[in-house]
């Protein structure tokens, strides 16, 4: 028999599941064979396929996802093994190597042999082996694009350092159709950034509202980021520009406020906060620009200024140079010239209660103010999120000036020149966000003395010195607590000292210190929804130490014969040594809505005067009704006690017998907001003051013996009038307000018959300011007064005093003559120069603009024959610097 | 503090980017202003012939005096037709009889009335003293204080073409005043100025794209 290949047929009906694929290869087994031919004996087991080889799937063909089919002829030997591959029907897609791939393949396949009859033999079968490939798998997802920064930067205010957040920057290329860019926005540090800028120079545009714009071009480089800070200038550095007012809500029936901004802007006051009162209606003017504070009619004793609630003895330097807290530790000032709250008390006048910055500085600021009187500094910063501190000090350098300008051998010598200095610290605390502890200490001091060498002659009593120091320091620990609703507590302790030395020579001197702590803690709390209450304790000591010789000091109604010398036969002589004086006091104050448009605060307050062993009570009220929206009426009446002067009730000096004296308050009133910018208010006083301490020449019996009264309460005062501020808050660039005022005051006491004329009485005080801003950091401003003149008594004669050889005046009825009225024009510019990290203000202040003459006081000759006017400096001109940080 | 990332994004096409350029070249130019010489801060000084009348309560009106005067003016021009400024002025004039010197620090404010035509309103602080060159008065008569003035002046730009600022030459004429109780003075200034325009930053320009986004800060 020869061993033939068997040719099966199979061609039709073998499938050769065996597939190629490009990556995985899953053979099949041959299928069964048909029936034999005549070729041979029949077989009784096909061939089996036992070893599969893979054909490589041809590249190319992968690539391009090219399947094919290969139909094989393979001549299997009897042993099993593949002696020929033949292909009968070549792959469709020619040229990819299908054909030889799997002829390859095959001609390696190993198969248990065909039988026939149990004997194995050769035989030749047909194979079709195909290529097929697996379904693709999903391309790979690409590598994320990680953006690379090519441009970052910071925007800033120019001048303040304030982040600029959410400024549109933009960058782009080309001009006009052709332009393209990117834009993105400040984040709230100022920062923007720009990523994947092809490498190039990009025009860069920011124009932020209410700024200048930034237009530049920056070259972005590949690989490289450019990183840049732009200082972006405002229009306008107006102060008034950043100022979120929130009004506080009005419960009093007169209160006016100042805020630092305004005060550093108005005109004739060199930007010290005190000076701005007294261009407020209710407030009189006074000569020589003195720092006394005389409203509606009183005594400048009988206002009282605090500092944050705490009294303070008085807040000039020299009497009224400079205030001894600068503008910039000031948050506003509040000044009630009548019907206070329950909150003050001890005074029958007004009130100036000074309100210090709460500290909550964002970065590190200060300022450096250089003017030709002083210097001074103010630095804050925070201390972390919670804590904040401030260091403030002044220093005058008139000293330096004068001691220029007086010629060593002159009349005089100084021997101290006069010099000023003033210092402030501040410290806050918030642990939690409803509390609040902070530290504020703060003190003068101010040094006078001048030497006379030929000493100067005041009707005949030699002056051979004057030498003067006031020094004061208070210290004031507050702490805030919010509670839940509307319910507070502020508790203040303050530790003060005082010194005053005056010396004019021998035998006559004023030396006093006092150390003062007071205490004060105010609670407030919600009753029901329409009823507040608040409650408080005032508690101020006074330990004092004096030693006086001198005469006794000057009273209102003394005329220039009162005041003519240092005769010393007038001293008076007095020692203290520690003396402690209490003045207690507790108030409670209600704030009653019955109904929404009607605000009652009825209140009282108990003092308790302990230097005279006397207890006093302060009922008042105060009422509010709004018409509407824009219309209140108001009114207001009480009753103020105040005790007498400390040298009124000593023994050596005055009567111990003195009592307090008091004051009936009335007012009546309306404001009205015709415009959101525009306020009107006008209000009608009357004052009636009773008990004041007088002079007098009675003797009486104390303690068996005849003794000078010296005072007593047999004073009477009265007061009234009305005001208006026409004020118009800043707005289009300009704010301002017209004040005027029409009063008349009178007083009685024992040197007159009937009421006369107060010693500043003046009838017409009109005062009209306004500030403008303009362009370039420009501020214009300018205020001008017209005061009626003050009363003074007249000399309708003079004696010839033979025994002192020197003319005494003869006066005539006290008061009943004035002087001429008074009218000033003064005017400030002021120019801030911005840098990028700093500014520099500079202005000037003219006073006096026409140079009107003033006359303030009388001269007279030898013989009071003659007079002459005299007053204060005419036309000023102050310039000052200020950069600030 | 939040701290969020801005991403750029394209936008989808350049014509957005044109719209918000052309928007901000709008806005810009309602606020900013054309080049001109005679914009920014100025500094300037010059030569000034001067006519002096005095008057003095006890003597009399004085015979006019001639003389010199100079001065150094700084300022800045707020607005295209308002400035304000500063100047410090001396000089000095004789007649036949008196010797006077004067001197003065004066607030300038001046409008642009026409063109580069330009009206002064001065105040300061001033003094005026004579001295009787013929011994028959020991004492100095003057006064000091308030000093009042008023001008006119143009300036010329001969070598300005373009930007903002440059160089002036200025003729002026002027009056000042200085009063007082016993002594008042009027004087006639005539002179010539010579003043550098700083310009306006380039912020506050308006300019075309390619002078404008530029690294300059000057216009």
């Amino acid at each position: 028999m020869n061993h033939s290949f068997i040719t099966f047929g199979l061609t039709a009906a073998l499938l050769i599941g065996s597939q190629a694929r490009a990556q995985e290869a899953a053979p099949t087994a041959p299928t069964p064979a048909p029936a034999p031919t005549d070729d041979g004996p029949a077989i009784s087991k096909m061939p089996e396929l036992e070893r599969f080889v893979e054909a490589e799937y041809p590249a190319r063909a992968a690539a391009a996802r090219i399947e094919a089919i290969v139909i094989l002829e393979i001549d299997i030997n009897a042993a099993g093994g593949v002696d020929a591959v033949r292909v009968i029907e070549p792959a469709a897609a020619t040229g990819y190597g299908f054909d030889e791939a799997a002829t390859l393949a095959a001609s390696k396949f190993e198969f248990s042999p065909a039988e026939a009859g149990g004997t194995p033999i050769p035989v030749t079968i047909s194979y079709k082996y195909g290529f097929k490939l697996k379904d693709a798998p999903p391309p790979a997802e690409p590598a994320p694009h990680v953006p690379v920064l090519s441009f970052s930067g910071l925007l800033l205010e120019r001048g303040t350092r304030a982040p600029l957040a959410g400024a549109t920057v933009t960058v782009f290329q080309g001009e006009g159709e052709s332009a393209h860019g990117l834009e993105t926005t400040s984040d709230n540090e100022g920062r923007f950034s720009f990523f994947d800028l092809t490498p190039g120079e990009w025009k860069v545009l920011c124009d932020p509202e209410g700024y200048f714009p930034v237009r530049t071009a920056e070259t972005v480089a590949a690989g490289e980021v450019v990183e840049v800070v732009y200082h972006v200038e405002k229009r306008s550095y107006s102060p008034f520009d950043v100022m979120v007012e929130a009004r506080r809500p009005k419960k009093e029936v007169t209160r006016r406020t100042v805020t630092t901004e305004e005060i550093e802007k108005i005109p004739g006051t060199f930007g010290d906060p005190i000076a701005v009162v007294t261009n407020l209606p209710s407030v009189a003017h006074t000569p020589f620009g003195s720092g006394a504070l005389i409203v509606r009619g009183s005594s400048p004793a009988d206002t009282i200024i605090n500092v944050d609630g705490t009294n303070v003895p008085y807040l000039y330097h020299f009497g009224g140079i400079r205030t001894a807290i600068p503008a910039g530790m000031l948050q506003y000032l509040d000044f009630y010239p009548g019907n206070f709250s329950p909150y003050f008390g001890r005074a029958t006048g007004g009130v100036l209660d000074v309100k210090l910055k709460r500290l909550q500085p964002e970065k590190a600021n200060g300022y450096i103010d250089a003017s030709f009187l002083d210097t001074g500094v103010f630095f804050s910063m925070p201390l972390g999120d919670k804590a904040a501190i401030a260091i403030g000090g002044r220093r005058s350098y008139l000293d330096v000036l004068m001691q220029q300008v007086i010629p060593k051998d002159g009349p005089v010598t100084l021997t101290a020149a006069p010099r000023y200095y003033d210092y402030q610290l501040m410290a806050s605390w918030r642990p939690t966000p409803d509390q609040e502890l902070s530290l504020i200490v703060f003190g003068s001091d101010d040094r006078f003395a001048i030497v006379f060498n030929n000493p100067a002659d005041a009707a005949g009593i030699a002056i051979p010195e004057i030498k003067t120091a006031s020094r004061f320091y208070r210290g004031i620990l507050s702490h805030r607590l919010q509670l839940a609703g509307k319910t507070t507590n502020e508790l203040k302790l303050t530790l003060g000292w005082d010194e005053q030395i005056a010396d004019f020579g021998p035998g006559r001197y004023i030396h006093q210190d006092y150390f003062s702590p007071q205490l004060r803690d105010t609670a407030s709390f919600a009753v029901a929804d329409a009823l507040q209450l608040k409650v408080g304790l005032d508690w101020l000591l006074y330990n004092a130490t004096w030693d006086v010789s001198f005469r006794r000091p000057p009273m209102e109604g003394d005329s220039i014969a009162d005041n003519n010398s240092f005769d010393t036969g007038g001293i008076s002589k007095t020692k203290i040594d520690r003396k402690v004086v209490s003045f207690p006091a507790a108030f409670v104050e209600a704030e009653w809505t019955p109904i929404p448009e009607v605000t009652l605060l009825p209140g009282v307050r108990v003092d308790y005067f302990d230097w005279i062993h006397e207890t006093v009570y302060d009922p008042r009220l105060t009422a509010r009704w709004r018409l509407s929206a824009t219309t209140v009426l108001k009114g207001g009446a009480g009753v103020f006690h105040q005790a007498p002067q400390a040298d009124q009730v000593d023994q050596g000096f005055g009567n111990p017998d003195v009592r307090a004296f008091w004051a009936y308050h009335y007012s009546l009133g309306a404001e009205h907001q015709p415009l959101s910018f525009l306020n009107v208010d006008v209000t009608a006083f009357y004052k009636d003051v009773r008990d004041v301490v007088v002079l007098s020449d009675a003797l009486i019996e104390r303690g068996g013996v005849q003794v000078p009264e010296r005072y007593n309460n047999n004073g009477r005062g009265r007061v009234y009038g009305m005001d208006l501020l026409v004020r118009h808050e800043f707005a289009n660039g300009f704010f301002g307000w017209l004040a005027y005022t029409l009063s008349r005051s009178e007083r009685r006491d024992n040197r007159s018959n009937g009421f006369r004329r107060f010693d500043y009485d003046q009838t017409h005080i009109l005062t009209a300011l306004g500030s403008y801003r303009l362009p370039h950091n420009w501020e214009v401003g300018g205020r001008w007064r017209y005061v009626s003149g003050n009363p003074y008594t007249p000399v309708v004669g003079s004696k010839l005093d033979l025994d002192a050889d020197t003319y005494q005046p003869v006066t005539g009825k006290v008061n009943s003559a004035r002087l001429p009225a008074f009218h000033q024009l003064d005017l400030r510019i002021d120019k801030r120069f911005v840098y990028d990290a700093w500014m520099l203000s500079a202005y000037m202040d003219i006073q006096n603009v026409y140079n009107q003459r003033h006359t303030e006081g009388w001269s007279y000759n030898y013989d009071y024959s003659q007079k002459s006017g005299g007053g204060d400096l005419s036309f000023l001109t102050i310039f000052g610097l200020r950069a600030e940080f | 503090m939040l701290h969020r990332r801005h991403h750029h994004h394209w936008l989808a096409t350049g014509a957005a980017v044109v719209a918000a350029l052309s928007v901000a070249a709008t806005a810009e130019a309602a606020e900013l202003t054309a080049p001109a010489a005679r914009q920014g801060y100025y500094l300037g000084g010059g030569v000034n012939g001067v006519a002096v009348r005095s008057v003095d309560r006890d003597l009399g009106a004085f015979a006019a005096a001639y003389g010199s005067s100079y001065a150094l003016r700084v300022g800045e021009m707020l607005t295209p037709w308002l400035g304000i400024g500063l100047e410090v002025g001396f000089g000095q004039a004789q007649s036949s009889r008196w010797r006077s010197q004067f001197g003065g620090l004066l607030l300038d404010a001046q409008a642009n009335v026409w063109k580069n035509l330009a009206l002064h309103a001065m105040a300061g602080l001033g003094a005026v003293m004579a001295r009787d060159k013929l011994g028959r008065v020991a004492s100095a008569k003057g006064t000091g204080g308030a000093l009042y003035g008023a001008g006119i002046g143009y300036d010329f730009f001969p070598l300005h073409t373009e930007g903002s600022g440059g160089f002036g030459i200025t003729p002026s004429l002027q009056g000042r005043y200085c009063p007082g109780s016993s002594f008042h003075a009027a004087m006639v200034w005539v002179g010539l100025d010579l003043y550098w325009w700083r310009g306006l930053d380039k912020q506050e320009l308006e300019l075309p794209a390619a002078e404008a986004f530029t690294g300059k800060k000057q216009g």
